[in-house]
């Protein structure tokens, strides 16, 4: 007992695992019973990965956010995971579909996001959302949080990975390890403990599929092969619910949703809904009045309907499960054990087909959204404890190189290396008395340097004239455990270590980010003043559209002066769009904003009345399910 | 010297600090002992492997699971030090099970350890007489619009013709390491072969034209 009174009052902070995902995040810790999801005063796990900026310009973050995303989806950012580590010419969408701004700064056109006239990268993003994991669990721990493991998908590449690590400190965190999800996953399932066996785990989440397989031999896991979408997931099924709801709708009024943002959610909360009411229960009833786009909906929708429709989709994800079990030399034979991740993987039908497939029952013990949070404070125990149980050997999911004289791309690792790895190769120069060569560093499967990612490039300076082809310049690649790499190169023929610049392109360095965090959220931006005034019209232009299209269809809701603020804030828009101050149109916009609160709460009830029955706000902002019986689903 | 010397039968150094059995050279991990002058050990003994091309796989996956717990930078977090130093030690030993595990890499790596490896081996690109020309036929069709079933004919037999290459290159290596034959002709003979294994391995892949199905990689 003693012992144990010791140890408690020796805890001076907690080493927490953070699942930093698409959707929601949560952090988990082990206590003397075990790994435990913390929950914050309010007893909620998760904190939505949303950030929106208020009007004074101050972050708002999680539940909070999460409300704005309706009323102003612009300064709102959701899936800030999407764009870790990318490009805009990575994304593979029009960035112009997305509710918010993403433009393209730096060198290499990584992706910056714009809110309220500020411009931030997507490190800085998912830091807000990693500051208020620590936030809340200091607050119910009473006890600092400075050290993390935060879990990324097995495909994250260095670039994500790096992200990923640059959002953590950012955060304030010592980032101990970054750990791949599906090995996580296994880790809460204890599997470290079994002697050797083959693992898939299937990640069946909100809006990802992924599906890695692991091979475990005496507590030390490695990942054999991932493979699977980015764009699969519950939200499809959701959209493939929707479909089925507005089954009979004419074109016009089909159309005249696209114009109704908040219509368009109610549909999608009533066919999640319907969905995660059809996981437990063969048939549920639907029922909407979309007044504002003149659309009834009264419709029962049975399982097998549900099955039919999202059941091609579900047998897309066996196609990805076949790749990462080709990529590993292995048959669905070989699979002694297969873990469900994601919220996604509570429907029955893909429970059925994952049996089917493997032949074996899945395990599903542990819910399948706190697995990996779980896991990862398993592993950020160990790492901190001294007691080491399981080890995870992670390797790199892409080639990675250099661009040769050319164009061409020389690779120095394959993609599938064991990591931490090194790797150097001898390059020359092409030119008499260069004294100086580039090195442009490249990641990706195919020959031609155009065809590859550019992770960033340096010049090695210093080199001693010589005729062209004597130089030796050696570059060495090296990639730790977390799968970060780094890169530098040497003249070996001058004796004398050539000075070294290094400029990645992608992540940041210390120095970047000890001054992202001395300066806070300020950001220099003098060249894209312009650029926003323009964005900013265009904006005030949406605003005051959907601010007439509130008064029109729920003003008679509310109160006589708030309809008459909402006129004079529109009106003030229109004249400050027609000038040239930025600042003054932003005032207004903001104005117009708080002008339409009122309204926007009426609207936003009435959307969560459409599900709100036996469940907490909480629950329904957190889009989880609380096993409460949705056989009808009506709204307003 | 007595201290370091390898047993031939049973490969692996002792430490000199604890007298300890060690399965990976530069590190002793039982009395954290660091071994510096042992890196430009070849990679059998660095991972304490007999020198032979017959290694068992399992060996193999045994080694790396044996070695990287003693080694693995996650042993060593918050650890002044030697953080820098496991990484560079997981490298050396994920270096060594790479190069080792794939029977092309370990027969050309064995190949480098042969003392004529830099004047005669290294740099040769002698193929077979009308090796080359073979080659391009194929890769001509494959490019050019050969049928299915011809393409799935052209891939077993770039499947057929690389098993046959390490059944020839494991007999080669039985002899030499049996102390048969001449080990410079046959070395000469393993380099022929292994000259050949990219061709194969290229028309291999044209004719699987897979690609990765992930949406967006």
């Amino acid at each position: 007992m003693a012992i144990e009174l010791g140890t408690v009052s020796e805890r001076k902070e907690v080493v927490v695992g953070i699942d930093l995902g698409t959707t929601h995040s949560l952090a988990a810790h082990v206590r003397w019973d075990g790994p435990r999801v913390i929950r914050d005063r309010q007893g909620r796990k998760w904190v939505p990965s949303v950030v929106a900026i208020d009007e004074g310009g101050s972050p708002v973050v999680g539940q909070d956010a999460q409300a704005r995303a309706l009323t102003n989806p612009r300064g709102t950012v959701t899936s800030v995971k999407r764009f870790m580590g990318k490009g805009i010419e990575d994304l593979g969408e029009d960035p112009s579909r997305l509710p918010y701004r993403v433009v393209s700064g730096g060198e290499a056109g990584l992706v910056r996001i714009e809110i309220g006239g500020q411009l931030y990268t997507p490190q800085e993003i998912s830091a807000l959302v990693l500051k208020e994991v620590k936030r809340r669990v200091e607050q119910v721990s009473g006890l600092p949080v400075r050290r993390a493991v935060i879990t990324v998908p097995a495909y994250f590449d260095d670039a994500q990975r790096q992200a990923t690590r640059d959002a953590g400190r950012l955060a304030g965190l010592e980032v101990l390890r970054i750990v791949n999800e599906p090995t996580a996953a296994a880790l809460a399932y204890g599997l470290h403990r079994k002697q050797k066996s083959v693992i898939v785990v299937y990640d069946l989440g909100g809006g990802t599929f992924d599906v890695s397989v692991l091979r475990l031999s005496e507590g030390v896991f490695k990942v054999l092969s991932t493979a699977g979408n980015t764009r699969l997931g519950g939200d499809d099924f959701d959209y493939a619910v929707v479909d089925l709801l507005l089954e009979g709708v004419d074109a016009p009024r089909r159309a005249a949703l696209g114009e109704d943002p908040l219509a368009l959610h109610a549909l999608k909360v009533a066919g999640e809904r319907a969905k995660i009411a059809l996981s437990a229960e063969e048939s549920t009833r639907v029922q909407m009045d979309l007044a504002g786009s003149g659309i009834a909906i009264d419709r029962e929708v049975d399982r097998a309907t549900l099955e039919a429709a999202i059941g091609p989709l579900v047998e897309d994800t066996f196609r990805h499960v076949r790749f990462a079990l080709n990529d590993a030399d292995l048959d669905v034979g070989d699979v002694d054990e297969v873990v469900l991740v994601g919220g996604s993987t509570r429907i029955p039908l893909v429970r059925r087909r994952v049996e089917e497939v493997f032949g074996k029952k899945p395990h599903v013990e542990i819910d399948p959204d706190e697995v990996v949070a779980l896991g990862a404070a398993v592993q950020a125990e160990q790492l901190t404890a001294g007691r080491q149980e399981a080890l995870l050997l992670d390797v790199t999911p892409l080639s990675l190189g250099i661009e040769t004289y050319g164009g061409g791309a020389s690779k120095l690792i394959h993609r599938n290396t064991s990591i931490p790895c090194r790797a150097s190769e001898g390059f020359t120069t092409s030119v008499d008395h260069q004294t100086s060569v580039e090195v442009h560093i490249l990641q990706g499967e195919r020959e031609m340097a155009r065809d590859l990612r550019s992770l960033g490039r340096f010049r090695l300076r210093g080199i001693p004239p010589m005729s062209a082809g004597l130089p030796r310049v050696l570059v060495e690649f090296a990639i730790d455990a977390n799968g970060i790499l780094k890169v530098s190169a040497r003249e070996m023929v001058s004796g004398a270590l050539a000075s070294i610049e290094v400029r990645p392109s992608y992540g940041l360095t210390d120095t970047e980010v000890e001054a992202m965090i001395s300066a806070g959220m300020e950001h220099a931006q003098e060249d894209f003043e312009a650029h926003m005034l323009a964005d900013l019209k265009v904006e005030a232009a949406t605003v005051v559209r959907y601010a007439r299209k509130a008064l029109r269809d729920h003003g008679a809701r509310v109160a006589d002066e708030a309809r008459a603020g909402i006129e004079a804030a529109i009106a003030g828009v229109e004249e400050a769009a027609a000038g040239e101050d930025r600042g003054r149109l932003h005032d207004a916009i903001d104005a117009l904003n708080q002008a339409t609160h009122p309204i926007a709460e009426e609207m936003m009830n009435e959307v969560l009345r459409v599900t709100v029955t036996g469940r907490t706000v909480d629950d329904v902002l957190e889009g989880k399910d609380s096993g409460m019986k949705a056989r009808d689903v009506t709204l307003g | 010297m007595t201290t370091t010397h390898r047993h031939s039968e049973a490969p692996g150094f002792t430490c000199e600090n604890c007298g300890r059995t060690m399965l990976f050279a530069p590190y002793c991990a039982a009395c954290d002992t660091v071994y510096p002058e042992r890196r430009g050990l070849n990679l059998f003994d660095r991972i304490g492997l007999p020198r032979t091309f017959f290694l068992d796989p399992d060996l193999l996956d045994r080694r790396e699971v044996e070695i990287s717990r003693q080694v693995h930078p996650d042993r060593f977090v918050g650890r002044e030090g030697r953080a820098d130093l496991a990484v560079s030690f997981q490298a050396s030993l994920n270096e060594a099970l790479r190069v080792l595990r794939e029977p092309f890499a370990r027969a050309e790596y064995l190949l480098s350890l042969a003392p004529e490896y830099a004047s005669e081996l290294r740099d040769s690109r002698a193929l077979p007489d009308g090796f080359l020309a073979a080659q391009l036929e194929l890769r001509e069709e494959l490019d050019g619009g050969a049928s299915e079933a011809r393409v799935q004919e052209i891939r077993r037999r770039a499947r057929r013709d690389l098993q046959e290459v390490e059944a020839r290159v494991g007999e080669l290596f039985r002899l030499m390491e049996s102390g048969e034959g001449d080990p410079r002709a046959l070395r000469a003979e393993v380099r022929l072969l292994l000259n050949q294994v990219k061709y194969f391995q290229n028309v291999q892949r044209a004719a699987r034209g897979e690609s990765d199905p992930r949406a967006t990689p």
